[in-house]
C-alpha cells in the first residue's frame, strides 16, 4: 500500500464512520465519531502556530532582502508583538486587551466592510447597466429592494415597500431553496469523488 | 478620549483611499491585518487550556494521539518529510466531510424539500415550489445550457434564470443597504463621539 492510498483509506473509515453515527443510534459509533469531532478541534488549535510561523518567515524574508515598503513588514511585527503580549499578559478579557479590541480592531473592521459597500455599488454601476434582460431583472429588483427598504422610497410611494416584501418572501425564497438544494446535492457528489478516491486534492504531493 | 482619537485616527486612515492609496492608509491597513491576527492568535491560544491542558491533568492521555497528529503538520517546514502532513489533513478531511455530508442531507436538502412540499397549499406556496424546481433545473448541467434540450428544460431554465436574477437583485441591494448602515455609524462615531459637532 503506497502512501497516497493509505491517507485515503484514513479519510475513508473516518468519514463513514462519521456518517454511520450521525444516521443511525450506535453507542460505539457515537462515541467513535464524538472522540474524532474532538480530535480534529484539537488538531486545529496545535497547527495554530503553522499559520503565524509561515506569516512571520514571509515578513522576516520581506525585511531581510529590503524588498519594497518592507517597513510595513516591520510595522505589521511590531504591533503583532505587542497586542499578543497584552492579550498573553492580560489574558483576552483584560481591560488593555479589550481597549485595544473596541478601539482599533472593531472601528478598523466596521469602517473597512462600510467601504466595501461603496465599492460594490459603484462595481454594480458598470456591471448592471442595461445590457440583456438578465441584467434588466437585476438592476429593476435591485432599485426596488433599495426604495422599498427605505423611508425614501416609502415618502415616493408605498408600493415599493409591497412588491420588497413580495420579492423577499416569493421568488428569494425560491432562489434560496433551489441554490440550497442544488449545492447540498454538488456537494454530496463532491464527498463521493472523495470517497472512492477520484478527487485527491487534499492529499500532499497530489494535485488531482 | 485617547481611544477615541485612536479610533478616529484608524478610520479616517482607512478612508482615505477613497481619495488615494496613502502612506496612513497603508498603516491603518497593517495595523488591522496584525491586531486580527494577535487576536485571533490569543483566543486560540486560551483554548488550549480546556481542550488540551485539562484533559491531560485528569489523565485522559487519548488527547496526546490527536496532538500529535497536530504536531505532524509542522512538517511542512522540514524538506522531504511534508508527506507526514497527510496523517492530521486525511483525518481533519474526513470528520469534515462526515459531519457536512450529514448535515447537508438533514439542512440543505430534506428540510428545504420539505418546506417547499408543505407550503403548496396556497398560490405562493405554488409559485415557490415552481420557482425552486426550476432553479434546480437551471443548476442541471448535465446537459449543456446551448445545446438541443427538451422544451420544457429550456423554459423552466429560463424561469429559474428570472427567479435567480430576482433574487440576487434582492440580495445585493440587502447587502449594500448594511453596508451603507455600518458607513452611516462610522460617520456618526467621527462627527459625533470625536468632533461633537452632532
Amino acid at each position: 500500500m503506497n502512501r497516497n492510498n493509505l491517507f485515503l483509506g484514513i479519510t475513508v473509515i473516518i468519514t463513514l464512520t462519521t456518517l454511520v453515527a450521525g444516521f443511525f443510534d450506535l453507542s460505539i459509533f457515537n462515541t467513535i465519531s464524538a472522540n474524532l469531532v474532538n480530535w480534529s478541534v484539537v488538531i486545529g488549535l496545535v497547527a495554530l502556530a503553522t499559520a503565524i510561523i509561515s506569516l512571520m518567515r514571509m515578513h522576516v524574508k520581506r525585511i531581510m532582502t529590503r524588498r519594497r515598503e518592507w517597513f510595513y513588514s516591520l510595522y505589521f511585527i511590531v504591533v503583532f508583538t505587542a497586542v499578543c503580549s497584552i492579550g498573553l499578559i492580560y489574558s483576552s478579557r483584560g481591560q488593555p486587551f479589550m481597549y485595544v479590541v473596541n478601539n482599533i480592531l472593531v472601528p478598523l473592521s466596521t469602517t473597512i466592510y462600510s467601504l466595501l459597500g461603496l465599492w460594490m455599488a459603484t462595481a454594480a454601476y458598470r456591471a448592471f447597466r442595461v445590457r440583456s434582460i438578465d441584467s434588466t431583472i437585476l438592476l429593476v429588483t435591485g432599485i426596488i429592494v433599495l426604495l422599498g427598504s427605505t423611508s425614501f422610497g416609502a415618502a415616493i410611494s408605498p408600493v415599493f415597500a409591497r412588491i420588497t416584501i413580495f420579492i423577499r418572501l416569493i421568488p428569494t425564497t425560491a432562489a434560496s431553496r433551489g441554490i440550497l438544494i442544488s449545492g447540498g446535492l454538488g456537494a454530496i457528489a463532491l464527498g463521493i469523488r472523495i470517497l472512492l478516491g477520484v478527487e485527491r486534492g487534499h492529499i500532499p504531493g497530489q494535485s488531482k | 478620549m485617547a481611544g477615541t482619537w485612536i479610533a478616529a485616527i484608524c478610520t479616517l486612515g482607512l478612508m482615505s483611499f477613497v481619495i488615494k492609496d496613502s502612506p496612513l492608509y497603508r498603516l491603518a491597513e497593517y495595523t488591522f491585518l496584525a491586531v486580527g491576527t494577535a487576536y485571533s492568535f490569543v483566543l486560540s491560544l486560551e483554548r488550549l487550556n480546556p481542550v488540551i491542558i485539562t484533559p491531560i491533568k485528569q489523565g485522559k492521555y487519548t488527547i496526546f494521539i490527536p496532538v500529535a497528529l497536530g504536531l505532524l503538520l509542522y512538517s511542512r517546514f522540514f524538506r522531504g518529510k511534508q508527506w507526514l502532513m497527510g496523517f492530521p489533513i486525511s483525518v481533519t478531511i474526513g470528520v469534515g466531510l462526515g459531519l457536512s455530508l450529514k448535515g447537508i442531507v438533514s439542512s440543505e436538502i430534506v428540510k428545504q424539500l420539505s418546506d417547499t412540499y408543505t407550503s403548496i397549499g396556497s398560490l405562493e406556496g405554488v409559485l415557490i415550489f415552481v420557482g425552486v424546481i426550476c432553479v434546480i433545473l437551471f443548476f442541471y448541467f448535465s446537459r449543456s445550457n446551448t445545446g438541443a434540450n427538451p422544451p420544457v428544460l429550456a423554459v423552466a431554465r429560463k424561469i429559474g434564470r428570472v427567479f435567480l436574477m430576482i433574487a440576487f437583485g434582492c440580495m445585493f441591494s440587502n447587502v449594500i443597504l448594511s453596508r451603507m448602515t455600518l458607513l452611516l455609524g462610522r460617520i456618526k462615531f467621527l462627527l459625533g463621539d470625536w468632533l461633537n459637532i452632532i
